[in-house]
């Protein structure tokens, strides 16, 4: 994600969480879009259910605060726009 | 002493034996090479041959899977195909006749080959002598079939008679009607009534309709075939359309119904049509729900029907109920949205609708030039004022959040890392495999 490149430097982090239990074409899918800025294992799926993961890939994007603040499934068309705009929008009320 | 030993393990085999079959089906998961997955599973296969057809549909679906990392569908042929006449376990045997099937029928959406479809209907055929198939095989293969067909139709009217009998196949063996065996059920009578109307015309696909409901079967066959008649009439046969749709709800009881219940209440609501009986329709459906994004959709259904009754109340909070399932962030331009602001607006509650707006800019990202457009226009006509939206907006922007679980994992470098330990960071998480 260019994301992770175009934030360096601000408060923004990048966490992938797996528990290894990936439907087909999901590894593939990890390729493309390049998220590896910190992967943590979740083996048991715990973190996953905690946040309630129902399809997959699952993004969340916490505040400065702790607030879960957005929320979105897949990494259909345009959602790097939506992605960068939240950020922004959070950065801003920080 | 001994005699009491014995009974205990007599007692206590099943279970161990049930116990040793999940890890070995288990433990196939972690196995990586496609050859060492295979013949994993054909062991697994080997040392419990009584285990139940549901089993086998695992085992094969395994297999199928690795195959499929190797090489789409085309691979999975090619693999079966050699596994196939192999001494495998007659019951993996047939389980995987079932991939094979599957994978030539979407090999056929792809690829547009009457002889994959042939190849299938063969394979379905001689399943259907079997009784070591289970119901959900059965079920599976109708839908595929019908879905596939419907995009990619086949001259062979054979083929879709062939549907009809997995699907009541699957429905007979079953011992419990779910959304799967529904689904074929609705599938493929679709289909077929729908193929018979390309030759017959619509009367005679009509009569072959009545004559299917002659035949019985029981409500969800009944239910299927009602289905299938209202998307045949509802253009050119309103009548018959509405003698479909009163029958469903005699008929459609089982939780599979709950979509076919939708979308025809749906289909009359925006068509005007009947609208008590849509009504009716939708509540079925919303009784039969079982998923969040087949509530979220019955809800708005349901409440425009209660709108286009003019029942504003009972719409809003309807529409509302359905808003809050959703997980993600609202858009101004989302369907059920647009059809509470239309009840506001129709009822004549501003207040209501500033609320709801201000609520709905506050936790999005987007400029929402719409929304805030119809927001100042609110505003305006409640005789507020115009600059008041940003403390409206602000007062909102935390409203219905949560707080993110805290965790603490151990990352790929060997590192402990808990949420907290980002405070003060904007934290962008991506799940990419199930709880």
């Amino acid at each position: 994600m260019e994301l992770n490149e175009e934030k360096a430097g601000s408060p923004l982090t990048i966490i992938s969480i797996d528990s290894g239990r990936r439907p087909a074409g999901m590894s593939q899918l990890l390729v493309d879009n390049n998220v590896t800025h910190l992967a943590l294992n979740d083996p048991e799926g715990a973190v996953s259910h905690a946040y309630g993961v129902r399809a997959v890939p699952t993004t969340v994007i916490i505040d400065d605060r702790g607030r879960l603040m957005y929320r979105h499934v897949g990494f259909g068309e345009g959602y790097e726009v939506r992605f960068r705009a939240e950020v922004e929008k959070l950065l801003d009320w920080m | 002493m001994i005699v009491v030993v014995v009974a205990a393990a007599l007692w206590a085999w099943p279970w161990l034996s049930e116990r040793r079959l999940q890890a070995d089906l288990d433990a196939l998961e972690a196995i990586d090479g496609v050859s060492e997955r295979i013949a994993a599973a054909v062991a697994v296969a080997e040392a419990h041959p009584d285990m139940e057809p549901e089993r086998f549909d695992e085992l094969a679906t395994h297999i199928a899977e690795a195959a499929y990392s190797n090489g789409e569908f085309a691979g999975v042929v090619a693999l079966v195909d050699s596994l196939r006449g192999t001494a495998l376990v007659p019951a993996l045997d047939a389980a995987l006749a079932r991939e094979l099937h599957d994978a030539l029928m979407i090999l056929h959406y792809y690829e547009e080959d009457p002889a994959k479809t042939e190849r299938a209907a063969d394979i379905a055929r001689s399943l259907l002598e079997r009784d070591d198939v289970s119901a959900d095989s059965y079920a599976g293969m109708a839908n595929i079939g019908a879905t596939v067909l419907m995009y990619k139709p086949t001259d062979d009217s054979e083929h879709y008679w062939l549907l009809r009998r997995l699907a009541l196949t699957g429905y007979e063996r079953k011992d419990e009607l779910d959304a799967v065996v529904v689904g074929a059920l609705t599938a493929s009578h679709r289909e077929l009534i729908k193929t018979a109307a390309l030759s017959r015309g619509l009367d005679g696909a009509l009569a072959l309709a009545d004559s299917l409901l002659s035949e019985g079967g029981g409500d969800p066959v009944a239910a299927a075939i009602h289905a299938a008649r209202f998307s045949l009439a509802i253009e050119d046969e309103p009548d018959v359309a509405l003698d479909a749709a009163q029958a469903l709800l005699e008929t459609a009881d089982a939780p599979g119904f709950s979509r076919t219940l939708n979308g025809i209440s749906y289909d009359l609501v925006q068509r005007d049509m009947s609208l008590d009986v849509g009504l009716a329709l939708g509540e079925r459906a919303l009784e039969l729900a079982t998923s969040k994004r087949d509530s979220i959709n019955v809800l708005d259904t349901v409440g425009w029907a209660h709108y286009k009754l003019g029942q504003y109340e009972p719409a809003a909070l309807r529409l509302k109920e359905a808003l809050d399932l959703a997980d993600e962030v609202l858009e101004y331009d989302d369907v059920t949205v647009q059809h509470l602001l239309t009840v506001y607006d129709e009822a004549g509650q501003s207040e209501r609708a500033i609320d709801f707006l201000a609520a709905l800019v506050a936790r999005s990202a987007d400029p929402n030039v719409e929304a805030r457009e119809r927001l100042i226009e609110l505003l305006v006509e409640t005789g507020r004022r115009e600059d008041e939206i940003p403390e409206l907006i602000a007062e909102r922007r935390y409203e219905g959040v949560e707080e993110a679980p805290d965790f603490t994992l151990v990352s790929e470098d060997g590192e402990t890392v808990s949420l907290t330990d980002y405070r003060g960071n904007i934290v962008l998480l991506c799940f990419w495999s199930y709880g």
